[in-house]
C-alpha cells in the first residue's frame, strides 16, 4: 500500500508548479527555500526579474544567464564604473518596487583593476541582447554607438534606458529603440572616477528626439544643448509628460523652447546652478499648455529675470514644489503669483522666505487647496496674520512645520480657530 | 440528453467516476469536449494517469461538488476541505502534493492556486534542513555554494 519514499515528494513536482509555489512566498523567505537544493536554487533564479550587476565577469562568464534566465531589468552601472572589493558579485532585487536586495559573493578571486574597455562593454551588451531579447529596462555605463546599436536592434521591447557617460556619438546607436518610453541620460558624472569630456549637445538631443518618438519621461543630467535641441524634443516626442533637468549646462534661451512640449505635465529642475542666463523677451516665451507640476530642488534661484521667465512659461501649473533652493527671497517668490492656477504649494528649507512674503503670494492664489511648509526658518507662527489664518481654515490640507517648536495650535486658539483644531492638530502630532 | 464524462482511474484501487456537465466543466482539460460534435447520448471516457489514484480524484470531485455553498473557494478549502494547519503530517503532505498535481493535470486553476498557496505557507519560515527532511528533498549544494548563500547573512542552516 505504501508507495516508495520518493513518491509525492517535491522532487516529482514539475518546475512549473514549484515556480508557482515560490512566487507565492514573501521575498524574505525566498533565501531559505533557495538553499534547499540545487534545483530549487536555479528555480529561484528564474523568478528574479530585476538585477544589479556588480561584477562584469559574472556576465562575461555566462553565469548570469545560467542563474537568471528570466531577467527583464538589468543595471550594469555598478559593475562598469565602480571598483569594488573582489568578492562582490551580484546584487539581487526581486521586484522593481521592492527594497530587498541580497549581495551574493562571486567565486572569482581575480581583482579587476583594468578599466572596462568599450570593447568589453560592447561584448557584454551583445551577450545581454542575445540572452534577454525581451529586456525591458537596462542601465549602461560608457556604451559605444555599436554597443547601443546591438542592444536596440535586438531588444525591441526595451522601454527604459539609463545611459551614463554617454555622448552625442554614442546616441547614434539608439535608432532601434522605437518603443522607448523612459530615458535617463547622463553626460557627466559629478566628481567620481571619470572626468571624460563626454558631451550631449543639440546633436544628441535631436538624434534622441527623432528616434524615440514614444518617449514619456526624460531626464537629462549634465547635458548641454540649447533652444533647438529642446524644441526638437518637444516637436518629435509628442507624448512627453515628464521632463527633468539635473545640473544642466544649457545655453541661454532654452526656456522658451519648453512651450513646444504639448503634453508636458511635470517639469523638474534639480541641482541647477542657474535656470537660464538669458531667457529672452517675455512675449516670446510661450506657455507650456498642459503643465501641472513644477519641482525645483537644490537650485540657485538668485536671478529675477530667469525666475520670472520660468514662472511665465509654467503659468498653468497647479502644484509647485520648492526644496532646498538657494537665494529664494521674498521678491523672487512674489513672482510665483504669475501662476494663476496653483492648488498645491510645498516649501521645504526655503530659509530666506519670510511670513510676509509667503502671505502675499498665498493670498493672491484664489484656488489654493493644499499647503505644506516644512523647515523654513524665517517663517514664524507669531507672524501669521488673521487673513492668513482664515486662509488656513479653508484649505483641504495643511502641514505647517516651519520650525520644530511651532506652537500654531496655541496661536490659533487666540484667534478663535479652535473649532477646527482637529485638522491642525493632526499635522502637528504627526 | 446530456453528455456524460467518465474518469477512469487505474492503479491500486481502480474506479470509474461519472461526472455530470456541471462538475466536468470545472476541469479545463474536459471543458473542450463539451463543445465538440459528439452524439448527445455518448459517453466519453477519459483515462487518468496511474499516479493519480482514485482516492485523490475522489477528493477533487468532492471539492468540486461541495464548494457551491461557500462564499469563496478559499473559505471552503480552509474550513471544510483541507484544514490547513501549522505542521501537516506525512499523510497530509502527500495528499496536498497529489491534489496539486492532479488538479494541474485536470486543468482546474482555482484548485492549483489553493494548493500552491498552502504549500507556500508551509515552506514559509522554515530553514532548509527542516524543509529537506519534511518534504523529502535531497540536499545537493556544495559547501562553496552554501557559503556563498550564507554570506548573504539572511539564511542560517541549523548545523
Amino acid at each position: 500500500m505504501h508507495n516508495s519514499k520518493l513518491d509525492y515528494s517535491s522532487l516529482l513536482l514539475s518546475d512549473q508548479l514549484l515556480l508557482r509555489v515560490f512566487s507565492k512566498l514573501p521575498i524574505s523567505h525566498l533565501v531559505s527555500t533557495s538553499l534547499v537544493c540545487k534545483r530549487w536554487l536555479f528555480l529561484h533564479g528564474r523568478l528574479v526579474q530585476s538585477l544589479k550587476l556588480l561584477d562584469w565577469h559574472f556576465l562575461e562568464s555566462g553565469r548570469l544567464f545560467a542563474r537568471f534566465p528570466a531577467l527583464t531589468q538589468i543595471d550594469t552601472v555598478p559593475s562598469s564604473c565602480l571598483r569594488l572589493a573582489p568578492n562582490s558579485g551580484v546584487l539581487l532585487s526581486f521586484k522593481p518596487s521592492s527594497f530587498f536586495s541580497l549581495p551574493i559573493s562571486s567565486s572569482t578571486s581575480s581583482t579587476h583593476h583594468d578599466d572596462l574597455s568599450s570593447d568589453r562593454i560592447h561584448q557584454g551588451l551583445h551577450l545581454i541582447a542575445q540572452k534577454y531579447p525581451n529586456l525591458r529596462r537596462i542601465a549602461v555605463f560608457g556604451a559605444s554607438e555599436y554597443g547601443l546599436a546591438t542592444l536596440s536592434d535586438t531588444c525591441r521591447t526595451l522601454q527604459e534606458l539609463e545611459l551614463h557617460c554617454c555622448g552625442d556619438l554614442s546616441l547614434k546607436g539608439i535608432s532601434g529603440c522605437v518603443n522607448l518610453q523612459v530615458m535617463k541620460l547622463t553626460a557627466r558624472m559629478d566628481g567620481g572616477f571619470f572626468t571624460t569630456s563626454v558631451v550631449v549637445s543639440d546633436i544628441g538631443l535631436t538624434i534622441l528626439a527623432q528616434n524615440c518618438k514614444r518617449l514619456v519621461k526624460l531626464e537629462l543630467c549634465g547635458c548641454e544643448g540649447s533652444y533647438d535641441g529642446i524644441k526638437a524634443i518637444g516637436e518629435c516626442c509628442q507624448m512627453l509628460e515628464d521632463l527633468t533637468f539635473h545640473d544642466h549646462r544649457m545655453d541661454a534661451g532654452w526656456l522658451a523652447a519648453l512651450s513646444f512640449c504639448p503634453n508636458l505635465k511635470t517639469f523638474k529642475l534639480r541641482s541647477c546652478k542657474s535656470i537660464d542666463s538669458n531667457p529672452g523677451l517675455d512675449e516670446h516665451l510661450g506657455v507650456c499648455p498642459m503643465l501641472q507640476e513644477l519641482h525645483l530642488e537644490r537650485c540657485h534661484l538668485r536671478d529675477m529675470k530667469s525666475t520670472k521667465s520660468l514662472f511665465l512659461v509654467c503659468g498653468n501649473v497647479r502644484d509647485i514644489v520648492l526644496r532646498n533652493c538657494w537665494g529664494f527671497q521674498d521678491d523672487l517668490f512674489a513672482l510665483a503669483s504669475l501662476c494663476r492656477r496653483v492648488k498645491l504649494l510645498y516649501l521645504e528649507h526655503c530659509s530666506l522666505l519670510t511670513t510676509g512674503g509667503l502671505e502675499s503670494v498665498l493670498l493672491s492664489w484664489k484656488g489654493l487647496q493644499r499647503l505644506m511648509v516644512v523647515s523654513c526658518s524665517k517663517i514664524k507662527d507669531n507672524e501669521v496674520t488673521p487673513e492668513l489664518a482664515s486662509l488656513f481654515y479653508v484649505l483641504k490640507e495643511l502641514k505647517w512645520r516651519p520650525d520644530t517648536r511651532s506652537l500654531l495650535s496655541a496661536e490659533l486658539e487666540g484667534i478663535r480657530m479652535w473649532r477646527k483644531g482637529g485638522k491642525f492638530f493632526t499635522s502637528l502630532k504627526g | 440528453m446530456s453528455k456524460i464524462i467518465v474518469l477512469k482511474c487505474v492503479g491500486h484501487n481502480p474506479k470509474d467516476f461519472e461526472l455530470d456537465e456541471a462538475v466536468a466543466v470545472q476541469f479545463g482539460c474536459i471543458k473542450d469536449l463539451f463543445h465538440s460534435d459528439f452524439d448527445a447520448e455518448s459517453k466519453i471516457v477519459v483515462d487518468v494517469p496511474m499516479k493519480f489514484n482514485s482516492y485523490i480524484i475522489g477528493r477533487i470531485l468532492e471539492f468540486c461538488s461541495s464548494r457551491a455553498s461557500f462564499s469563496s473557494d478559499r473559505a471552503y478549502w480552509e474550513q471544510d476541505f483541507f484544514h490547513p494547519c501549522r505542521e501537516p503530517n506525512q499523510r497530509k503532505r502527500k495528499e496536498l502534493i497529489a491534489i496539486m498535481e492532479a488538479s494541474e493535470y485536470l486543468g482546474m486553476e482555482s484548485l492549483v492556486e489553493l494548493t500552491t498557496q498552502s504549500l507556500a505557507n508551509y515552506l514559509k519560515g522554515k530553514n532548509p534542513l527542516t524543509i529537506r527532511s519534511l518534504w523529502k528533498v535531497e540536499g545537493d549544494l556544495t559547501a562553496e555554494e552554501e557559503a556563498k548563500a550564507l554570506a548573504m547573512g539572511v539564511a542560517k542552516l541549523g548545523h
